[in-house]
């Protein structure tokens, strides 16, 4: 056998196959592109997280004042919008990036990636687990990565076909608009408690946190600020009510555009075995998409948007992927990978036609 | 493992966010200072004159509080000792400008009347015995002057009558800190005695040299019977503490250990294997602390004062050996914690990191 010319990764529709010395050489051109960005990293990403903060928590201000008036519509509309805006930042720019420890090297004890908590339903260690080291370790690896479908949807012709997942458009949409709830329950690995695969001790263990952190949010936003409010309690309670509806709807589609498009590939459980750094990432390429836009778009993505870069460099600041792309595009061409992106609508919709058409019993032969 | 203290009705943060647009020195959690003055002590050393917020509670003369700035977008923490008094309103820590030294040379050069500098809270056991009794003797080395002059004004304030002999060596006579103000004092109190000595030629006088036992026998000719107090550079603090221990006197000298001794450039140490457990990587090197391999092997853990003092780094060692490099203290313990800013590999090692 030879080495220099064995094919480790296979090809497929979108992509050449490549040897185990382009795989080499990919993994040392991405590490070479990471250091040069890390070692760039100072004061301006430094501040820039800084006035995030202040954003979101300027706009939470904002948002929640107003609706203490919202018996006035416009009021209310304002107040439910800025709302909905700070809650997105903070899960998207602020928390999602601050978590995975993209700003551990400002040795802020207020943004360190392993302590930091978020306004949202999911438990932050809870997320920690499922999110940096499920998921972005074994990126659409079949029976690896929870993230496939979240343990029952059908995304994927690979997996296998139950009754259930004939009315998966309709829980996809259950899903959506109760997405932080799914995320905050993700963790306990309930389909597989109830399918035998973990113990229920597991889940005892494990739920006390997290029901914790998920009582406290639902005390928050449906109890705490509507009784603060008095009078108002009833526009605090539905705008509330209507700004995590829209931040789970956005979040939702800017998650499931990440790895749910036409183009992307799902890899089974042997990739794993002996796979090199340079193999890693072009796994992190095959398995993930990116969505293009403007400047407003990307941040309220929070740079999720550029989720090839992100799956490649989880931990660096998400402000810089931009910047990064075009390096990474460029390696693709050379390498003949696919690089998958394209507008919202464009891969909103073939994720939809996903839901949508692996709720039916077709195997992997019928879908190719 | 981080631990978390349980998450109150409102995030402290929230209120600090809060709280800061009224003034940025105001904190529910965090000591912040504000810069009153700054002066220059000699060329290369500068006090800088704090005014911190009430999370500040206090501290013993001789004691240092960690400092910390941000810097290019990193927050850095060195410890500085205290030279002001208890009893003043402010807080005064004197710093050595050390010519590559990020936060020395901030401090120095950068910081400003009306800045705010977060600092930490004081700390340290190098401070003075309970009783009063005994004659001391200190013996301070460059900035280590700045821990010693407090001590010296407290054990003053606290008897008048004090026995103390000073030995303060510095390299010239420019690099004396502290100098007048320790002059007026050995002139008010007349068992107070005060010993420049200065390393290099100066100001036409021949150099007083080393340490050496004709120092103690000129100035000091009692020291068996002293309390002693070290702090200094790495060279005086290893020929003093062995002098003593060749005296049978070690039970008797207290000291400073600031400076980490100096083998960071030795040749010898072999590269030892490094597993970080949670980061699922393994790194072979040579580094000198396990904070070093971390941060070669692209990891950032929390870090403090990197000399062993605050535990900021505090990490489970999951298995393997290190010799605590300040105090030389072997672990092997599984599961133990460990600061890895001082902890060097003896073997190959696994940190919950």
């Amino acid at each position: 056998m030879n080495d220099d010319i064995e094919t480790t990764l296979p090809a497929s529709s979108r992509h050449r196959a490549l040897t185990t010395l382009e795989l080499d050489a990919i993994g040392t051109e991405l590490d070479t592109l990471r250091s040069e960005v890390i070692a760039g990293l100072g004061e301006r990403e430094a501040s820039y997280i800084r006035q995030v903060q202040a954003i979101v928590r300027y706009t939470e201000i904002g948002g929640r004042g107003l609706l203490f008036v919202g018996w006035l519509p416009p009021a209310w509309l304002a107040g439910t919008s800025l709302l909905a805006f700070s809650k997105i930042v903070d899960n998207m720019e602020l928390g999602h990036n601050v978590m995975h420890g993209q700003y551990d090297w400002m040795n802020e004890p207020t943004l360190r990636g392993d302590t930091y908590e978020w306004d949202h339903a999911c438990e932050g260690d809870a997320w920690r687990h499922s999110h940096n080291y499920l998921h972005h370790t074994f990126t659409n690896v079949e029976g690896r990565d929870r993230d496939i479908g979240y343990g029952f949807l059908r995304l994927f012709p690979s997996q296998r076909w139950q009754p259930l997942h004939l009315i998966q458009p309709a829980i996809a949409v259950g899903l959506a608009a109760l997405f932080q709830w799914g995320i905050s329950l993700h963790d306990l690995e309930i389909d597989r408690v109830v399918r035998g695969k973990v113990p229920v001790e597991k889940v005892a263990r494990d739920a006390a946190p997290v029901l914790r952190k998920a009582l406290r949010q639902f005390a928050k936003d449906y109890v705490l600020f509507p009784l603060l409010a008095g009078p108002a309690f009833l526009p605090v309670l539905t705008g509330n009510l209507a700004a995590n509806l829209a931040r789970n709807l956005w979040t939702f589609g800017i998650i499931f555009c990440g790895h749910f498009t036409a183009d992307v590939e799902t890899f089974p459980e042997t990739v794993l075995e002996d796979e090199s750094r340079g193999a890693w990432y072009v796994r992190q390429m095959r398995g993930s998409s990116n969505l293009t836009g403007g400047p407003l778009f990307h941040f309220l993505s929070g740079n999720l948007s550029h989720q090839i870069e992100h799956h490649l460099f989880p931990d660096v600041p998400a402000v810089r992927y931009a910047d990064m792309a075009e390096r990474v595009r460029g390696i693709c061409e050379r390498y003949g990978q696919s690089y998958n992106t394209g507008s919202f609508w464009t891969q909103f919709t073939s994720v939809v036609s996903r839901i949508v058409r692996y709720a039916l019993p077709f195997d992997a032969a019928v879908a190719a | 493992m981080p631990t978390r203290s349980p998450t109150p009705l409102v995030d402290t943060h929230w209120i600090d966010f809060a709280l800061q647009h009224l003034d940025r020195t105001f904190s529910l959690t965090r000591t912040f200072t504000r810069v009153v003055k700054t002066r220059h002590e000699t060329a290369d050393m500068t006090t800088l004159v704090l005014k911190p917020n009430r999370r500040f509670r206090g501290f013993v003369p001789g004691q240092y509080v960690p400092v910390r700035v941000a810097i290019g977008g990193v927050l850095h923490e060195r410890s500085y000792s205290v030279t002001s008094e208890p009893h003043e309103r402010t807080l005064a820590i004197t710093v050595k400008r050390q010519p590559t030294g990020t936060v020395s040379r901030w401090l120095a050069d950068e910081a400003e009347p009306g800045d705010v500098i977060e600092i930490g809270q004081a700390a340290g056991d190098f401070v003075l015995p309970a009783s009063a009794a005994a004659p001391l003797l200190f013996i301070a080395g460059g900035s280590g002057i700045t821990a010693v002059y407090s001590l010296v004004r407290a054990a003053l304030r606290r008897r008048r009558d004090a026995n103390i002999v000073l030995l303060y060596y510095a390299r010239g006579h420019a690099d004396l800190a502290f100098a007048r103000e320790l002059g007026e004092l050995a002139a008010r109190h007349p068992l107070f005695r005060v010993a420049f000595l200065p390393q290099v030629l100066d100001d036409g006088r021949a150099p007083a040299g080393r340490f050496s036992s004709t120092h103690l026998a000129t100035w000091a000719p009692d020291y068996p019977e002293r309390d002693a107090f070290l702090c200094g550079p790495a060279g005086l603090t290893r020929a003093v503490a062995s002098y003593w221990e060749d005296a049978g006197l070690t039970h008797k000298l207290r000291r400073e250990a600031f400076v980490l001794g100096s083998d960071d450039d030795r040749t010898d140490r072999v590269a030892a294997s490094v597993s970080f457990r949670r980061s699922v990587r393994t790194v072979q090197s040579a580094a000198p602390t396990l904070l070093a391999i971390a941060e070669e092997a692209g990891l950032r853990p929390s870090t403090g004062c990197r000399m062993g003092i605050c535990r900021t780094c505090t990490c489970t060692m999951v298995s393997g050996t290190v010799r605590d490099r300040v105090t030389g203290a072997i672990e092997s313990a599984a599961g133990s914690r460990i600061r890895i800013c001082v902890s060097e590999p003896l073997g190959p090692v696994t940190l919950d990191l």
